[in-house]
């Protein structure tokens, strides 16, 4: 029952062989499978990680550019303002200036034609005068060549008026 | 009663199964015998299950990756980060004991009842944990580690050389041997029904106790030889 001798032999040859063929076949395995699988469970957490680190700066820019179109906007709309007030500005500038030189012309032709009636109604005076002195003078002498002498007294009866 | 006993010591005498016909016969016990039917079927069931494994595991290769993580769980939680190198050995030498504890329940002979096989065991686990600790410590350390933590204690030190593996050993054989014992007088004086229940004490629980304890018991030894 208690019998120790070389049959020892036996089970520590047994058990290194069932040793070297269990690390080769289950555990080296096992653990080969489980290691790939955890690199590869790791490698798809960091894609994943990438790819939201991704989509948010894509997001930033986003918002950025969203930003920036809002800044581009409302300066666009300014601007635009600005040139319509501007160009209002012009365009009643121009209006008053054009009615000023308008309103001028007017008053030249006015004046000139104010003028021109004036120099006018005076030949006229001056030859009326002269033919109603005329007609005094032939019916009572030569008094024709007086006339320009009458158109200088006209004239300068029309100063003082 | 004489038929009794004579029957008993039949049973616990570790028989020859063959003699190889080689220089002048090599005997073969019936333990080896059936410690080699129990690699057979370890080593069959093996190739069986762990083929072709994948990254998105079937349901049998579930299975055996829980049962190998739960091993370096386990007995990583024992010796250590610096132990995990011999976790093989120590699963193969727990799956094997397990299963020579339980052997029983089929008819065969626990290979466990043979004391050169519990000693063989044994004088692995010692080799493998002075070896251990050489490799950690170097020679040098593993030398003066005997005379730790102090000089006067070397004696005893060198003297657990012998009363680890002994105590592993005897403990393992006693328990499968008494646990073998008890089952085989049950079985004369009530060879229906009532072996069952306690057949599922002395042969599956014992047997997996003894072969945990074993096991848990070197794994302790192996860190303690190699923690720093």
């Amino acid at each position: 029952m208690l019998k120790l001798d070389w049959n020892i032999i036996w089970t520590v040859v047994n058990l290194l062989i069932l040793f070297f063929f269990l690390k080769k076949f289950l555990f080296k395995k096992v653990l080969n499978i489980m290691e790939q699988r955890r690199s590869m469970v790791e490698a798809s957490f960091a894609e994943a990680d990438n790819a939201k680190k991704q989509a948010e700066e894509i997001k930033e820019q986003y918002e950025e550019n969203l930003k920036n179109a809002d800044k581009e906007a409302a300066s666009i709309i300014a601007s635009a303002k600005e040139r319509a007030a501007e160009l209002h500005d012009k365009s009643v500038e121009q209006t008053r200036h054009e009615t000023d030189k308008m309103i001028e012309e007017a008053n030249r032709v006015i004046s000139l034609e104010h003028e021109k009636a004036l120099r006018n109604s005076k030949q006229e005076i001056a030859c009326l005068a002269v033919a109603v002195a005329s007609k005094i003078i032939a019916d009572k002498a030569d008094f024709a060549d007086d006339a320009h002498e009458l158109d200088a007294f006209i004239a300068e009866a029309g100063a003082e008026k | 009663m004489e038929n009794l006993t004579q029957e008993l010591l039949d049973e616990l005498e570790c028989k020859t199964a063959f003699t190889i016909p080689v220089a002048g016969g090599i005997p073969v016990p019936v333990s080896v015998v059936v410690t080699w039917i129990i690699m057979a079927v370890i080593m069959a069931a093996t190739l069986i299950f762990v083929r072709n494994l994948k990254i998105v595991p079937t349901k049998p290769q579930t299975i055996i990756e829980g049962a190998v993580e739960w091993l370096y769980n386990f007995l990583g939680d024992i010796v250590g980060e610096n132990g995990r190198e011999y976790i093989p050995y120590l699963g193969t030498v727990l799956i094997y004991i397990g299963i020579s504890n339980i052997i029983g329940v089929f008819g065969l002979t626990p290979p466990t009842k043979d004391l050169n096989v519990t000693a063989a065991l044994a004088i692995m686990s010692i080799v493998l944990i002075q070896v251990a600790s050489i490799r950690s410590k170097g020679v040098k350390r593993w030398i003066r580690s005997f005379a730790e933590p102090a000089p006067f204690i070397a004696p005893l030190n060198v003297m657990e050389l012998v009363i680890k593996p002994l105590s592993l050993c005897m403990r393992l054989f006693g328990n499968v041997l008494g646990a073998f014992v008890v089952m085989e007088l049950i079985k004369i004086v009530a060879p229906a029904v009532v072996p069952i229940p306690l057949s599922l004490y002395f042969d599956f629980f014992d047997g997996f106790i003894q072969a945990y304890v074993f096991v848990f018991l070197t794994s302790l030894f192996l860190q303690e030889a190699i923690e720093e």
